[in-house]
Parts: structure tokens; C-alpha cells; sequence
């Protein structure tokens, strides 16, 4: 079929139709069709420009994390769920356009910038790299795949902001600095402990206490006004998000929180769903993780598997659930059912 | 202040970052600059271009780039070399000035801006009307073949292309009035 030769009426908006036809055809771009393009995309800078961000979108559909895929293709039920939890992220979001704006503000002035330097070091870890920082008062933050963190203590106070992903935080007791670490929207204090702290990509913050005390602060309007504040104890967890809380403080094997540190992604007894086991694989590799099927999504799994090496870890799946296959392809690991990828070959 | 002892390697030397993100996205970059200039040689060159500007963008602290952002750091070098094709034809002796700024400053942080993007995506895509909704996540969340989705819909392959065209539109300008826009950040 060729909608491409068919004339302008046809075509939609043109930077979006021209994205689609590079990014996502295989078919041939003859010569003629090619110039059209060039002229197109030249006749101005809106065009170049629409043109560039349409190429975005599809490249972040690209990169869509399993729950974000599960949530789309599952038929209504499940897909409700979901789409009520994505609405609670909508204050999420507020905030964090917010947060956006003012930097991108900023950025116009160069402040933005020109000030960065002054808040201290930084340190990340790459896909499937786990990395020790040292700090020199003597606590030390281990630091788990795709995390970035910056310290921000000056003097008499240690501050640690978690950036993204997660860190473990051994802390030196010390009674008269406080150690905290922050985030956007919330804080966690502590006198000296050994706690977990993960910052997921959808926003939620999971904290688990392996020793001592922490004092976990929600803000919803900046850090002067705590919205809440809650106590968690050695081998409890608490989970929240920037609008609130998830789980009040509740005992959890704090230990299989931390497995991470040998590489291992330990699910708990009761199991979990194949979609929250992909959404902790895609941290630990570039290539994206896709699902083929909605049926898949709800299968629950237990057991362990191993972060360091991904395919490995869904070779494992894949003897674990006969009824699924996984493939392997430029980028890309495939999840489909089996009877399925037979009907469709 | 000095508080920090230990310094990690963070986005690594070049060429780990550049096989890096080449195993990651090199051949579905290259296919798509290949289409975009009509040339294997000149998609390869800009290819290569985009990893080592994106290594030069990036903040040391930064390692995972988004895919979004390489494809756009590309597009930009694609279109740049588009013009300065143009513009030798028309005049052989005129010399195009690039704007190749120097890559040493900073950068705005376009990443948290994509993983705004990211998050704000999925929801813009439920909003969709379900009709457009449909071929789209068929086509770009479980990479459906467009004639699997017109013989599964019953409907031509051509208005399979209209679709995904007009839900493009819509999630693009959405975002847009979101005011959640990377590209130009430069």
C-alpha cells in the first residue's frame, strides 16, 4: 500500500507524517520522495523544529518500561487500574513540570549553570554498574545501577540528594550533624544507620531500614513545612510518592531489599508479577524489554534472579513459565506467549 | 569542601561510551539516518558525529542518555549536513558556518525533561480517542506489522498510516502544551 504518493491531503501533519516515514517504515525512500522532504523540513525553522520533537515522541515510545507498555496494552479491566494509578501521578507530574520550568527558566539566565558547581560532587553509575562513593566524614552510600547522587552538606550539616535510581547509606553516628538525604518532596534523617533508599523512575520512593532509626518527611509545598513525617525502624519499610503515602511504615525482610548489592533480584515469598519483574530488569540493561501479550503481564513469578547478567535472568523466566518465550533481537527482548508467536508465524 | 574522597568513573572514556550506546541503538539509528540522507557512508559519518557530540554534551555525571536524545542530537547533525549540501550546490565557494558551538559548557538537563516526557506520554496516550489509541499502542508499544494491524482491524493499510500520523500529531502537540519540549535546548 502507498499512502506515500497519494497527495498533501492525505498525509496529516507533515512533520509527523515525514518522522513516521524515517523513523518507522522500511520500505524505500525513493529520490523524488526525498527531495520533497528536504524542501519541506528547509522551508523553515518550525518545520525543522516540529519535525525534531516528532522524532522524539517515537523514540521515547521506543523506550516505554514494561509497566508503562502493560499498562497500555492490557484490555480495560487491568488497564483501568492502572490508568487511576497514572491519574494519581497527575499531581506527580504538576510538581515536577513545576520543578522543570523553574530550571529551564533559569537556564535561560545562566544561573541555572554557572551556580551548579558550587552544590558539591556528583556521582553516577551506568546500566548494570554498582559503584562505592565515600564521603570523608566517613559514611558511605553504595550505590546501585542508573543512580545518580550529589552532595550537598556543607560545614555542620550532611546532606546527600538522590538524584535517581538507588543507594544503600551506611552512615557514621554522630549526634551533633544530622545526615539526611534528599529529594524532591520529601527527606530522610538520621542520627547514624544503615538504611535503602530506591527512587523509581514512576516517581515512588521505597525506603527500608536495615539498622537504627530513620525520620522520613513528605513536603508538599517546600521543606519548611513538613506534610507528614513518619518513624521507621531496623527491618521495616515505607513506601510513598511526591502526593502522599503508599505504605505506612510496616516490618519487611530488610535484607532481600539490599540483595541488589550481589547482583541478585530476589523476589518475595508470596511472588510477583512478571510486569514488576521487567520493570526491575530494564534497569539493569540498555536493550528494551518488550511484551507482546497483555495475558502475560498478570503471570506471577517467585524466586531469584540475576541482575548482572539479563538474558540469563529471562532464559530463567522462560523455564520458570513454559507458556512464554523470549527472543532475543537488535536491541530488544521480546516476551510473547507461546501459543501466540506460533499463530503469528 | 572536598567532602567526597572518592571520585567514580561515571559516563566512562569515549569509547566506552560510544560502543555503549552503538550496541544499544547503532543499527535502528543508522537505518533511520540512512533514510533520512539517502546515503549508507553519510548516515555512518553523522552517526558516529552524534555519539561523540553526545559524549562532549553529556554532563560527566551523565551516562545513561536517553534514546530520544540521540536520535535528536543526529537529527539535528542530518539536517545541518542536509543544509550544507544545499548550500554547496548553490554556491561551491561558500562556506556554510555550522553551528558547532563549543561543547564544553554544561548542559540544561534535557534528560529529566525527556523522563518528564516519558511519564506525561502514557497518560496523553490514554487520553486518546480509542480508535487512534489502538493502532497507535499496537504499532509502538508491541511493534505490531502495519498489515497485521489492518487485517486484525479490518481496515487498509493506508488508513492504518493516517491514524498513526494524526495520534502522532496529537501526542507531539500535546506535550508540547504541556510545555514539555527538548529539542533547541542546545
Amino acid at each position: 500500500m502507498s499512502t506515500h504518493d497519494t497527495g498533501p491531503p492525505d498525509m496529516g501533519n507533515r512533520a509527523d507524517f515525514w518522522a513516521r516515514r524515517m523513523a518507522d517504515a522500511s520500505d524505500t525512500v525513493t529520490v523524488a520522495e526525498r527531495d520533497d522532504f528536504t524542501a519541506w523540513l528547509l522551508a523553515s525553522e518550525e518545520n525543522e523544529m516540529d519535525y525534531r520533537r516528532a522524532v522524539g515522541v517515537l523514540q521515547l515510545m521506543a523506550s516505554l518500561p514494561p509497566s508503562a507498555q502493560s499498562a497500555l496494552i492490557s484490555p480495560s479491566g487491568e488497564g483501568r487500574a492502572e490508568s487511576a494509578r497514572i491519574a494519581g501521578r497527575r499531581n506527580i507530574l504538576k510538581f515536577a513540570s513545576l520543578a522543570a520550568s523553574v530550571a529551564i527558566g533559569l537556564v535561560a539566565g545562566g544561573i541555572y549553570l554557572e551556580n551548579r558547581g558550587i552544590f558539591g560532587e556528583s556521582h553516577s553509575t551506568a546500566t548494570g554498574e554498582t559503584s562505592t562513593v565515600k564521603f570523608s566524614e566517613g559514611s558511605v552510600a553504595y550505590l546501585n545501577t542508573r543512580t545518580r547522587i550529589r552532595w550537598l552538606g556543607s560545614g555542620n550539616d550532611r546532606r546527600v540528594e538522590l538524584i535517581a535510581g538507588e543507594a544503600l547509606f551506611d552512615v557514621v553516628h554522630d549526634e551533633t550533624r544530622p545526615f539526611s538525604v534528599m529529594m524532591d518532596g520529601s527527606e530522610i534523617r538520621v542520627l547514624g544507620t544503615r538504611f535503602n533508599v530506591y527512587r523509581k523512575d514512576s516517581g515512588d520512593v521505597v525506603v527500608t531500614v536495615l539498622e537504627g532509626t530513620v525520620e522520613v518527611r513528605g513536603f508538599a509545598q517546600g521543606p519548611s513545612q513538613p506534610e507528614w513525617v513518619r518513624r521507621v525502624k531496623a527491618n521495616q519499610q515505607i513506601e510513598y510518592r511526591p502526593i502522599g503515602l503508599v505504605a505506612e511504615p510496616h516490618s519487611a525482610d530488610a535484607l532481600r531489599a539490599v540483595t541488589w548489592r550481589s547482583g541478585v533480584l530476589q523476589l518475595p515469598e508470596e511472588g510477583a508479577t512478571i510486569t514488576s519483574v521487567l520493570d526491575e530488569l530494564t534497569r539493569y540493561t540498555d536493550k528494551r524489554i518488550l511484551i507482546r501479550d497483555p495475558q502475560i503481564a498478570g503471570i506471577k513469578v517467585g524466586g531469584a534472579f540475576n541482575t548482572r547478567d539479563v538474558k540469563s535472568a529471562l532464559q530463567k523466566l522462560q523455564m520458570g513459565v513454559p507458556t512464554i518465550e523470549v527472543h532475543e533481537s537488535e536491541g530488544l527482548y521480546t516476551l510473547d506467549l507461546r501459543a501466540a508467536a506460533t499463530e503469528r508465524n | 569542601m572536598g567532602t567526597v574522597i572518592n571520585i567514580l568513573q561515571a559516563r566512562g572514556n569515549t569509547a566506552d561510551f560510544v560502543s555503549r550506546l552503538s550496541r544499544a541503538h547503532g543499527p535502528q539509528l543508522l537505518r533511520y539516518l540512512e533514510r533520512m540522507l539517502g546515503r549508507k557512508d553519510a548516515a555512518e559519518d553523522v552517526a558516529q558525529e552524534a555519539y561523540l557530540k553526545l559524549y562532549r554534551l553529556s554532563r560527566p555525571n551523565e551516562v545513561n542518555s536517553p534514546r530520544a536524545l540521540l536520535f535528536d542530537v543526529a537529527t539535528k547533525l542530518a539536517i545541518d549536513r542536509i543544509k550544507q549540501a544545499k548550500v554547496e550546490a548553490a554556491a561551491k565557494d561558500a562556506e556554510v558556518e555550522m553551528n558547532e558551538v563549543a561543547d564544553e559548557a554544561p548542559r540544561p538537563d534535557r534528560r529529566a525533561l525527556l523522563d518528564e516526557a516519558m511519564q506525561r506520554l502514557t497518560h496523553i496516550i490514554e487520553e486518546l480517542q480509542p480508535s487512534l489509541r489502538q493502532v497507535f499502542v499496537m504499532r509502538y508499544v508491541t511493534q505490531m506489522p502495519r498489515q497485521e494491524i489492518a487485517d486484525k482491524l479490518h481496515i487498509t493499510v493506508g488508513a492504518v498510516e493516517q491514524r498513526l500520523t494524526r495520534a502522532l500529531t496529537h501526542c507531539r502537540q500535546r506535550l508540547a502544551a504541556h510545555g514539555i519540549d527538548w529539542v533547541g535546548l542546545e
